[in-house]
């Protein structure tokens, strides 16, 4: 008889089965910060004593159980900063996805369904968007419309929807070649509702998994703007913010750079794996094994 | 040929089954299955009822992880394939026993030019032949399935070539080793009437001229009655009949088999209603409790309900399972 | 009205530019997908056109439920043509004709449930009330042969043939006189195959409905035409009542195509009756385009095109032997 038995096929398949658990473990950690920041941060974020000031984390030596993470130089609760912080990258990110999502989805789905010059036109426009030195747009904004969270969200928005516009119109491209769009002319369906009814619905799950692959990319950007100062502004609790505010006392508060870059890294581990997961499960070719 | 018929392959109670998230899909289910030297034998069957998954299980080339050989032996000139080791296997393949695919374009690299991919078939199974002698032959293997001009033609990438042609060249591709066993998937179902037509053909004098025993897989009758010298009907992971070509045709014995005949519509033979087969194969995950064809049988009894029907010799080499001829 | 001529096609073209260069693009030729057709339709009759892949017959499909413009040509429907009308008149006139594809698993969308896709048409032509067409989708469902316990699944729940009902139904819905069949059951096992054929019949009957049936597959179009046109690189090589087609086939073409059907019968082994392949249509041979495979062809074929012969009463070709 020959052998069943494949035990490292088997092995290796259970590390990659738990990854997505891991991805949301993170996931649920960053939102419970983000929808209940008030009820699990002990302290509030922006008040500190002064007397208080740089206390390292309660396992060393001088650091104290009521301040679990340590302060900053201002004697702010380190831990509350990072639970408030989350909010901030929560709604930037929430903010970019939604304005340059749905512009790029909208234009895509035009681009795609009508062909032709308008495709064309489209097209060459995304192209020459897509040339535009982001980091350029971000100092032209941000000299007129001052560094803030609302300048990262419109540089973002207006820079990242070729991307959107690229992938769905590619999609949109073989599915309007698909004989339910076809049929659907047939009934004498109107564009409108073959593009919102017919096209759109199965491009959700696309949508969806280059949001939640997006959403770390942008947490990282946000918190580069904000390390270079171009984003949001002190006494902001952003974990970028934190991170510039911190690099300057790393060499006797470690505290202060190691928490907000572990927070960036575990939000964005989270989004990536739940992206990569949902990718799994979404994709109907996948589904038939 | 005038060997005297000797046994090629040997297929004992092969069990492969596909591990879905839903649960195991029984895809073959204990098929018993001799191929001689020499034959064409036809494999015939509707979707899913695993005809197809016969010729990748004794390539053994199952989609993984989901597929999985859970038992049974596979005689191959006397040795168990199972047995065998991944690089035994891998030297098999392509040289003793090789493919066709159904769909040529899908079949081949679009990106290789179609001379080297033949070049590619002879280079792996052959110790010693210099570059020149393989253009020669690619040449002549071309001429062999009557493509035009192959000494150009061996230059073209697949796209240049027509769907027909694709096919010959895969055909060119297959019997490049002078193989034993030919296994052909559904080759002219992505074919033109006309352009099936000479495939098919093309098949049987390879078959005459090579020696080489073809399973052809198919779910078309009428390409089996064109070129095969027997028949296997498959039916929801089963073997249900086996049968001579003429024997089959003629006096059909499994209620299955003689459906399939009848609901193929014939030029010239117009009847106002064509004889159709009620309801649906079963899902391989929710099977029947005795014969699989039961829930669509005419003739179905109390017993045909409840207990899988043993195969039963009705003649020299006509064997079917079902309880009406117990 | 009853044998009137429903549809109305003649001198249809379609001819798709060749275009080179990626910004100017600039029009080197055309490939004549459809290259002046003509034929009739009869109220309650099934036109059959068959021929092999590349030969224009999804084409003339795609131009009577108006998903392509004709190059040249008239379509009528009951005296009108059709290729005249603005998008107003389009879109009341879509009501009449109906189309049924090939692949049951590419013709329903994947994401819509079993209610939602039949009333789709009845939705955009405002046919009724909520409840009127939630009753006519139930109704449709049971003449298809469907339980309407079906209505809140998804395709993907279903089989092919199963599937291919659904199509059906929709369909039906708008109450169509023609539907257009491209290869209904070609993509379907051979057992739901004669499942799908016998239920087109039934409804035929029943509906009274007139078919247009696409495919390559000569046995299933004379099972249920009564006229059957035979296309070859995009013309109307020979066209007849069925039976007259079947029994005296005057094309070559038609005749090799009728040979080589292959038969479920081990004692009727066929012979290849036609050799090479269908020429590109972006380079058609001059004359006649059949030339290069035809076994009776002669020195006129090379050059002269030829023009259509009426043999016996609606049994046409198009064949220089027979000028």
């Amino acid at each position: 008889m020959f052998s069943l038995s494949n035990t490292g096929v088997n092995t290796k398949k259970a590390i990659g089965a738990r990854l997505p658990y891991l991805g949301l473990v993170c996931l649920v950690i960053f939102f419970s910060c983000v929808f209940f920041a008030e009820l699990i941060a002990p302290y509030d974020p922006n008040e500190g004593e002064l007397l208080n000031a740089t206390l390292p984390p309660f396992w060393q030596v001088d650091g104290t159980v009521e301040h679990l993470l340590g302060t900053d130089m201002l004697g702010r609760d380190v831990l509350s900063r990072l639970i408030h912080g989350s909010r901030i990258s929560f709604l930037i990110s929430v903010g970019c996805i939604s304005f340059y999502g749905s512009l790029g989805i909208l234009v895509g789905l035009m681009s795609g369904f009508f062909g032709g010059r308008v495709d064309m036109f489209i097209m060459r426009l995304t192209d020459l968007w897509s040339s535009l030195p982001g980091i350029i747009v971000l100092f032209m904004l941000a000299s007129v419309n001052g560094p803030s969270a609302t300048t990262i969200i419109i540089t973002f928005g207006i820079m990242g929807w070729p991307g959107y516009a690229r992938i769905v119109r590619g999609e949109c491209l073989s599915l309007k070649e698909r004989d339910f769009v076809r049929l659907a002319k047939v009934a004498g369906c109107s564009d409108l509702r073959i593009m919102f009814s017919h096209i759109f619905p199965n491009l959700v799950n696309t949508i969806i998994i280059m949001a939640t692959i997006e959403v770390g990319g942008i947490i990282v950007a946000t918190a580069t703007m904000s390390f270079l100062g171009l984003g949001t502004q002190p006494p902001s609790c952003d974990w970028g913010l934190m991170l510039a505010e911190g690099r300057q006392y790393i060499t006797y508060a470690w505290w202060l750079v190691t928490f907000p870059g572990i927070a960036i890294i575990v939000a964005v581990l989270g989004f990536n794996l739940t992206g990569d997961w949902l990718r799994k499960v979404l994709d109907p070719k996948q589904k038939l094994r | 040929m005038d060997k005297n018929t000797t046994e090629l392959l040997k297929i004992e109670n092969l069990q492969t089954s596909f591990f879905t998230k839903k649960g195991e899909v029984k895809a073959v289910d204990g098929v018993d299955l001799t191929i001689e030297s020499g034959e064409t034998v036809g494999l015939v069957g509707e979707s899913g009822c695993g005809k197809s998954t016969i010729s990748l299980s004794l390539m053994q080339v199952l989609p993984q992880p989901a597929g999985k050989i859970t038992g049974g032996k596979v005689w191959f000139k006397g040795e168990n394939l199972l047995e065998k080791t991944k690089e035994e296997m891998r030297r098999l393949r392509g040289d003793r026993i090789s493919m066709i695919m159904q769909d040529p374009m899908v079949a081949m690299n679009q990106l290789l030019k179609v001379g080297y991919q033949i070049s590619e078939v002879l280079k792996y199974h052959e110790n010693s032949s210099s570059s020149l002698n393989l253009k020669d032959r690619c040449i002549d293997l071309l001429k062999r399935v009557k493509v035009p001009a192959p000494e150009s033609r061996i230059n073209d990438y697949p796209f240049q070539f027509s769907g027909g042609m694709s096919q010959r060249a895969l055909i060119a591709m297959g019997i490049a080793n002078n193989p034993d066993l030919l296994i052909a998937d559904e080759p002219t179902t992505a074919l033109d009437v006309t352009i099936a037509a000479q495939v098919l053909k093309l098949m049987q004098e390879v078959q005459k001229e090579t020696g080489a025993s073809i399973i052809l897989i198919t779910h078309d009758l009428a390409s089996i009655a064109q070129i095969c010298t027997r028949v296997v009907v498959m039916y929801a992971g089963r073997v249900v009949e086996k049968a001579p070509i003429k024997t089959f045709f003629k006096n059909p014995a499994h209620p299955y088999s003689v459906g399939l005949i009848q609901s193929v519509p014939v030029l010239g033979r117009r009847r106002d209603q064509l004889y159709s087969i009620k309801g649906q194969p079963p899902s391989l995950m929710d099977l029947p409790k005795g014969c699989r064809f039961a829930p669509r049988c005419e003739h179905v009894f109390d017993k045909c309900l409840n207990e899988y029907p043993p195969e039963v010799t009705l003649e020299d080499r006509h064997k079917v399972s079902c309880w009406r001829f117990v | 009205m009853e044998n009137s001529t429903i549809i109305s096609v003649s001198n249809l073209k379609k001819y798709f530019p060749v275009t080179k260069g990626a910004l100017l693009k600039k029009t080197v030729g055309h490939v004549k997908a459809v290259d002046g057709i003509s034929f009739d339709i009869k109220r309650g009759e099934t036109f059959g056109l068959v021929g092999e892949s590349g030969c224009g017959k999804s084409t003339i499909a795609n131009m009577l439920l108006g998903l392509l413009k004709p190059t040249a040509g008239k379509i009528c429907f009951e005296g009108e043509d059709i290729t005249l009308f603005d998008k107003k008149a389009r879109f009341k006139f879509r009501r009449n004709i109906q189309a049924v594809f090939q692949d049951p698993f590419r013709s329903l969308n994947p994401r819509k449930k079993v209610r939602q896709i039949i009333s789709e048409p009845l939705d955009v032509h405002k046919a009724g009330s909520r409840k009127e067409i939630r009753e006519r989708v139930v109704q449709l469902l049971e003449l298809v042969g469907l339980s309407p316990d079906s209505l809140e699944s998804y395709p993907h729940e279903f089989s092919g043939g199963q599937r291919q009902r659904i199509a059906i139904a929709r369909a039906l819905s708008l109450e169509p006189k023609v539907i257009i069949l491209d290869e209904p059951v070609s993509a379907l096992d051979v057992s739901i195959q004669a499942q799908i054929l016998n239920l087109l019949i039934d409804l035929q009957k029943k509906l009274k409905l007139t078919y247009l049936i696409i495919s390559h597959d000569l046995a299933v179009v004379e099972h249920i035409s009564t006229n059957i046109g035979v296309m070859y690189l995009g013309s109307l090589v020979e066209q007849a009542p069925c039976e007259e087609l079947y029994n005296h086939a005057a094309h070559p073409y038609t005749k090799a195509l009728l040979a080589s059907v292959p038969v479920a019968d081990p004692e009727n082994i066929k012979s290849v009756h036609l050799e090479g392949e269908v020429p590109s249509p972006l380079n058609p041979p001059g004359g006649c385009a059949f030339h290069p495979r035809c076994d009776v062809c002669e020195s006129e074929c090379y050059n002269k095109r030829p023009g259509v012969v009426e043999l016996n009463p609606g049994h046409f070709v198009c064949c220089n032997k027979f000028l």
